[in-house]
């Protein structure tokens, strides 16, 4: 008995961790939904911003880049492959429609930020603001390993 | 340091190129200063040369050998990476069935046969009416004829992959194709493909069926050049199957589609128009029921994973270029012993030892650097050569040319190996100068 009410006390104790967890992988408002947003470890003053934007709203919302702290920037960017040669072409705001989404992945959609001063490795953390027009969601940013492919938590439902 | 970066990274690229060879000869040039100062050894060098111009060449020829496999190694791998990209430069996103993307790229793309699940016709015409996609062409593979792939599409597709057709004119009905540039079938000529590829291939599957060629496509550069397309209806038709319209439309070909008379396809090529549609049109259709993706994507996946074995690679040219620049260094301490009575005369009659130093190791520079020279030039000669042969065998048009990263292998490798030219330069100084002079 004793054992039980221990055990149901630990669960009780994480349930708020476990949220908190949950509420870092995940921003929402009014349907719109951003969830998984991590980057890989870092080197150099570039690097590139992944996550998953569902648009649980009414109306088509627009992605339009994103802001950080510390006079970083932001830019949304596509990878091109020519000639054998990577490269991420910046990209106009990009409209995602009532219930659809927009996954940002590694070849395929990005936010490059440019001026880090420092390196990040696996496990630090930093904040952007994702704007959709005039609407701006806070976003914590989770620093993955720098051969990641996606977030740890990929697949896991918020 | 960052100033120096923020400088370096600012130049432009053939910039950086040139200052990127200078600073790697530089070692050798510098080298090269000091142990001339004040000498000429040119005239003993050049006779030094003939007297032994056998044994020169062979060791010419061995650095000009390992130099070109190295050169040739890298050009050639860039080759086939830039012909592989290029060949998938039109297919900007596919949508298929579930399943391997690398799989359905090299089917879609590099037209490798494969078994693969269809899309049907709903999933077909939701994609074809998304208001984002400018163009939605079904590719429809399995059929061919004397090797040659033959492909259901439609005319847009044809138009978006080599432009007009530049000889003839474009499929108008089922039972017309279109030949790709180098399609082993004249325009007016009429065929009935085989069921399958390859040996497996069943020549009378689809006897009765004929196509009759009209026209002939610009060349792409892509395996897409040995294929023959034909109306995806033509395709459906020498099936059994519907066409893809119903009956009141008559024989009308290309989109729009009925889903009911949609008999599937292998994948669609999609584009959009926007800058940021395709990326969108990626996000919207990778779902449980069928999957989209970026045919250059996969391919870049591929060649990182190649990356680490491209540095290999490199660094194994460099490594077998520099240990037959050695194994021949040492075969020049060998040869210098025969040199060794001329040499001890000309130190008798009042040459010094730096003047000695200094002609071995001009000698020694001057086989490297026929070596090196050469070497670059057969590294360009082999690259085109396999270039050729690998065009031939898989129809992806690779060219190789020599760039500046094969000059910089060259540089790097002419000033290390003139560095450890010293080192037989040095042993002859060594030399017992009376032994040497009975000898």
């Amino acid at each position: 008995m004793r054992f039980l009410a221990a055990t149901i006390s630990l669960a009780f104790a994480a349930t708020p961790l476990l949220a908190q967890d949950d509420h870092k992988h995940l921003t929402e408002i009014d349907g719109l939904r951003i969830v998984h947003a991590w980057m890989p470890a870092t080197s150099g003053p570039d690097a590139m911003i992944y996550m998953e934007i569902e648009n649980g709203s009414d109306g088509l919302v627009t992605l339009s880049g994103a802001e950080a702290p510390d006079g970083m920037t932001v830019e949304l960017v596509g990878f091109t492959y020519t000639d054998g040669v990577e490269a991420w072409q910046v990209l106009p705001a990009m409209p995602i429609a009532a219930g659809g989404n927009l996954d940002l992945a590694p070849r395929g959609v990005a936010l490059r930020i440019s001026g880090l001063s420092a390196s990040l490795v696996e496990g630090d953390e930093i904040e952007i603001e994702v704007l959709f027009g005039d609407l701006r969601l806070d976003v914590h940013v989770e620093v993955e390993d720098k051969n990641a492919t996606a977030h740890g938590h990929a697949g896991h439902n918020h | 340091m960052d100033r120096l970066a923020d400088i370096w990274f600012g130049l432009p690229a053939g910039v950086q190129d040139v200052a990127t060879t200078v600073l790697l000869l530089l070692p050798a040039l510098a080298t090269g200063a000091i142990v001339l100062r004040g000498y000429a050894p040119g005239r003993l060098v050049r006779a030094m040369l003939r007297r032994f111009s056998t044994a020169n060449m062979v060791f010419v020829a061995l650095i000009a050998i390992s130099v070109a496999i190295g050169v040739g190694l890298t050009a050639q791998e860039r080759g086939l990476r830039q012909g592989s990209a290029r060949a998938a430069g039109a297919f900007d996103l596919i949508i298929a069935a579930p399943g391997s993307e690398i799989t359905m790229m090299l089917a879609a793309v590099y037209l490798q046969p494969s078994d693969v699940p269809l899309l049907t016709g709903a999933q077909y015409v939701e994609v074809a009416s998304d208001p984002d996609v400018a163009l939605a062409a079904p590719i429809a593979f399995g059929d061919s004829y004397q090797g040659a792939p033959v492909i259901g599409t439609t005319a847009e597709f044809v138009t978006h992959l080599a432009g007009d057709v530049v000889e003839g004119r474009m499929f108008a009905t089922s039972a017309e194709a279109v030949a790709g540039a180098f399609a082993p079938v004249a325009t007016g000529v009429s065929f009935t493909p085989a069921h399958g590829h390859g040996p497996a291939a069943e020549a009378d599957a689809h006897a009765g069926s004929v196509y009759t060629v009209t026209g002939r496509m610009a060349p792409t550069g892509s395996p897409w050049d040995r294929a023959i397309l034909v109306p995806i209806e033509g395709v459906w038709e020498v099936h059994g199957l519907a066409n893809g319209h119903a009956l009141d439309e008559g024989d009308r070909i290309g989109a729009p589609f009925d889903a009911a008379y949609f008999p599937g396809t292998p994948a669609i090529l999609v584009r959009a128009d926007a800058l940021w549609g395709n990326y969108a049109l990626q996000s919207r259709y990778s779902r449980p029921d069928m999957m989209a993706f970026f045919p250059g994507a996969v391919l870049a996946q591929l060649h990182g994973l190649m990356r680490d074995v491209r540095e290999a690679m490199s660094m194994l040219a460099v490594v077998t270029q520099v240990l037959v620049t050695v194994s021949i260094l040492a075969g020049l301490m060998i040869l210098t012993r025969i040199f060794a009575r001329g040499l001890a005369l000309l130190r008798a009659i009042g040459a010094t030892r730096r003047f000695i130093f200094a002609v071995v190791w001009s000698y020694s520079a001057s086989l490297i650097s026929g070596g090196a020279l050469i070497g670059l030039m057969l590294g360009w000669l082999f690259a085109f050569g396999f270039s050729r042969i690998v065009t031939a065998r898989t129809d992806v048009f690779v060219t190789a040319s020599v760039t500046w990263t094969e000059v910089h292998l060259v540089a790097g490798f002419f000033s290390l190996t003139l560095l450890l030219a010293l080192i037989p330069a040095w042993a002859a100084t060594r030399r017992p100068l009376l032994t040497d002079l009975r000898n």
